[in-house]
């Protein structure tokens, strides 16, 4: 298939006559790749008289790519392409040869005078002659000697963890794989291949780089790494290197660091207040396990779970864990799940039995907020008693109507109504029951009720909901009403709309 | 009637040559002077002139090969086409070498990698007109050894007929022999006639009243006119107006037989595409003048599919792209 994949024919072909009227021609037969003149604004950054357009399957969606040789700059790789857009850019400038040509001129004009924060990327092995978008190195930037001085190297150590992931410590033994680190406090751009590499250390550290390029070993492993700083931040260059019969051969890794501050780029915008908080979740079940997960996730600092159930394989339909977990507590699973992706969060489990008050106002003491997840009205109705008189906030998740309705309700120390006393005060809504049908999947051998009819999208919809006003209550925002309801299956009036329900039945 | 105007405007652009006219005239240039460093060629009065479709600006895509005239004021017939023919393709071979191939009556040379050709060949006076070389060398000691020519009346008749009729205030006469050739180089390809032939038939096609104020207009009853005059050429002979003889060598009659037949079919579907609406007619105009190195020489228009049928433009009607934000996944 090398005709090129378009949605919009007609503006592919306007476009490409508008290439040949510029002196463009087609170099392959599927009118894929396009040399022709380099566009004027580039004449002064490099001697190249030519370019090269590569049109992608997915036009006009997609841009096509631009290859220009000779440029030194960011944001064009060893091979020459330029990169002009983020990937996923909606813009569809490139649709005409005049919107190609703006965006060249905004882009020379930027290597001129340096690019903005918006373009900032942290992608030093894409400059290198040789390398690999999919081989990684993990590593953890914190176990390096900080701060960072100018000139400092040092000694690391490696294993293979996948035959394409390699991760490396300065400190710690983890493998057999030996290798350098060097740190340069800046460097005007990535180095595009080994001499480059050498040409960007200090003198003192060149000296410690031949040595160790002199006693590699034939056919083994070595990692070079490189490290300075970049657009407001620190950049790695991870170069690995293996002599074979005499000659040395590179493939720059694409890094791939682990720490904490790294992994809570995608936290989201609420870590930071998150890092502080402390939960209780009561239930760690299909709702449960995946509302702590996304807790944890989002950047709470503690959490402590409490469920002494087992794991059934008919479980993990809709819990968070996998086969793998049968016969293993719930909570243990769930929390090793937690600090899997959110190694920052402190999780501890609690199995005893719940039922006690006393019990109960110990385990929700401390804690900023409690959830309760086990669907159980009656301890909802206990916790909500032992929260109000222990002046502590409680949010309660549950799935009604066979997942046609999920449910959470918030009571606040002395800013809201006690869920208790809601369902005979009549300010509040009221779901009545439906048909047995429509509560109950069917009977499980082993188990002591009958299955719940909701979906693993209902049960991961009513968690996101519940993990959602959470949030709201622990960054102190109060956005959400102290009851929403989420129509997930329209039932009768006042459910009959797919959407939210919010505040109370009559306002006060 | 739709003119598809932009659709034609994109056609003439994809089978122009482009850039390769402006490396015809440096080569040209060059040639020259290679020729007029020739002793025996300068004393034989040598002066070089770009002939054939790129001196008329009728040659089209890719526009691989370049011919040059050498005319020698100071021969008349009488010289002998082997001692000129010698002393010319010494003359290039001691300069060019091995980018010098000797053709039967002419020198190739290879410019830009061998992408490109000049073809030089040399040219006796017949006082009226010029003569070159039979295209077979056996004949060279007889009668019929220099064949009569005369490229530049052929180039100031090809202006004159372009300054006739007009579209959007441009001669419509080239344009439309390129059009012509593209169709025929898409439909007969190697088969004759050959390209010439086929702009002699538009030149009378044009003679013989043309009207009309787009591409499409025009072009079917040239279509129509060509069919017919290559249905005719057995018993009535392309003139060539140049010469004011018949067009020689006269092409195969089984390959002017097959050419009719394909010439008469493409004319009915430039009638058809006439009556047409926007896209059927525009998938009618892509099947005739069919593709290039470059691709389809006939764009779609905008909410057209390639076959005929109307789609929902995406680039007209998002001109600038969405201004929605940034999406994540």
């Amino acid at each position: 298939m090398d005709d090129i994949g378009t949605v919009d024919k007609p503006s592919l072909e306007r476009f490409q006559t508008e290439l040949i009227k510029a002196g463009f021609e087609p170099v392959n037969e599927g009118l894929r790749m396009w040399r022709g003149p380099i566009l004027e604004p580039f004449r002064e950054l490099t001697e190249a008289t030519a370019m090269l357009l590569v049109f992608q399957d997915g036009w006009p969606f997609r841009p096509p790519q631009l290859f220009v040789q000779g440029l030194t700059s960011e944001h064009v790789n060893t091979v020459g392409e330029v990169c002009l857009w983020r990937p996923g850019d909606n813009g569809l400038e490139w649709t005409s040869l005049a919107g190609l040509v703006h965006r060249v001129e905004e882009w020379c004009k930027r290597v001129r005078e340096s690019f903005g924060p918006e373009d900032a990327a942290l992608d030093a092995h894409r400059y290198f002659r040789g390398f690999k978008d999919d081989s990684l190195a993990v590593f953890d930037l914190s176990e390096f000697k900080q701060p960072f001085i100018n000139g400092r190297f040092g000694n690391l150590y490696a294993s293979r963890q996948h035959p394409n992931v390699i991760a490396f410590s300065p400190v710690n033994r983890i493998g057999p794989i030996e290798g350098r680190w060097y740190y340069r406090s800046s460097l005007p751009l990535p180095p595009s291949d080994l001499d480059a590499f050498r040409s960007s250390l200090t003198s003192t550290q060149q000296r410690n780089f031949d040595r160790f390029i002199k006693d590699l070993h034939d056919r083994s492993e070595h990692l070079l790494v490189l490290i300075w700083n970049r657009a407001g931040s620190t950049d790695v260059l991870i170069v690995k290197i293996a002599r074979d019969k005499g000659e040395l051969g590179t493939l720059a890794l694409a890094a791939a660091p682990n720490d904490e501050r790294t992994l809570k780029l995608r936290a989201g915008p609420d870590a930071a207040t998150l890092a502080t908080r402390r939960v209780v979740v009561f239930g760690a079940g299909a709702i449960g396990s995946h509302l702590t997960l996304a807790l944890g996730k989002s950047g709470v600092g503690y959490i402590k779970l409490i469920d002494d159930d087992v794991l059934r394989p008919a479980n993990f339909v809709r819990h968070v864990a996998s086969s793998t977990a049968v016969g293993c507590k719930k909570a243990e699973v769930v929390a090793s799940l937690v600090k899997l992706s959110a190694p920052w969060a402190s999780v501890d489990v609690d199995q005893s039995s719940p039922w006690h008050p006393q019990r109960l106002a110990n385990l929700i003491d401390g804690c900023d907020l409690a959830v309760e997840t086990t669907g159980l009205s009656s301890f909802t109705e206990l916790l909500s008693i032992v929260s109000e008189q222990n002046s502590s906030n409680l949010i309660s998740v549950a799935l009604y109507r066979g997942g046609a309705l999920a449910r959470v309700r918030r009571q606040l120390a002395g800013k809201d109504v006690p869920i208790y006393t809601r369902t005979s005060s009549g300010r509040y809504r009221v779901i009545p029951p439906g048909e047995n049908e429509e509560e109950i999947a069917g009977l499980e051998q082993g188990c002591s009720s009958p299955v719940n009819n909701a979906s693993p999208v209902a049960v991961e919809t009513a968690a996101c909901l519940a993990a959602s006003v959470a949030i709201d209550s622990l960054a102190q925002r109060y956005l959400y009403d102290d009851e929403t309801i989420q129509v997930l299956r329209p039932l009768d009036e006042p459910f009959n709309r797919l959407g939210y329900l919010s505040g109370h039945v009559v306002e006060t | 009637m739709v003119s598809l105007a932009g659709s034609f405007d994109d056609a003439l652009a994809r089978i122009a040559v482009g850039a390769r006219q402006e490396l015809a005239q440096r080569a040209h240039k060059e040639v020259r002077s290679v020729l007029e460093g020739s002793t025996a060629l300068k004393d034989w009065g040598i002066d070089t002139i770009l002939i054939g479709s790129y001196a008329r600006t009728t040659s089209i895509y890719p526009g691989k090969d370049v011919d040059v005239f050498s005319k020698l004021a100071k021969l008349s017939t009488d010289a002998s086409p082997a001692e000129v023919f010698k002393t010319l393709s010494e003359a290039l071979t001691a300069h060019y070498e091995e980018r010098a191939e000797k053709q039967r009556r002419s020198v190739k040379i290879a410019f830009d990698d061998g992408q490109f050709c000049v073809d030089v060949v040399p040219a006796v006076s017949t006082g009226i007109h010029w003569a070159i070389p039979n295209r077979d060398p056996a004949t060279w000691s007889s009668d019929g050894r220099w064949i009569e020519t005369d490229p530049e009346r052929l180039s100031s008749l090809t202006v004159q007929c372009n300054d006739k009729l007009k579209v959007a205030g441009q001669g419509a006469y080239v344009p439309t022999v390129k059009l012509v050739r593209q169709i025929r180089e898409c439909h007969l390809g190697d088969k004759g006639p050959g390209g010439l032939y086929f702009e002699l038939m538009t030149y009378w096609a044009f003679q013989s009243g043309m009207y009309g104020t787009c591409f499409a207009e025009i072009l079917a009853p040239t279509l129509r006119s060509i069919a017919g005059q290559l249905s005719n050429a057995s018993s009535i002979p392309l003139i060539d107006p140049a010469l004011s003889q018949p067009f020689s060598p006269c092409p195969d009659s089984g390959d002017l037989e097959k050419a009719a037949e394909k010439f008469d079919e493409l004319a009915g579907m430039a009638e058809q595409a006439l009556d047409a609406e926007k896209c059927p007619a525009a998938a009618l105009w892509r099947r005739i003048l069919g593709k290039n190195g470059r691709g389809w020489c006939f764009t779609l228009p905008d909410g057209c599919d390639e076959t005929g049928k109307e789609i929902g433009p995406v680039v007209s009607v998002r001109s600038q792209g969405s201004s929605e934000a940034r999406g994540f996944g």
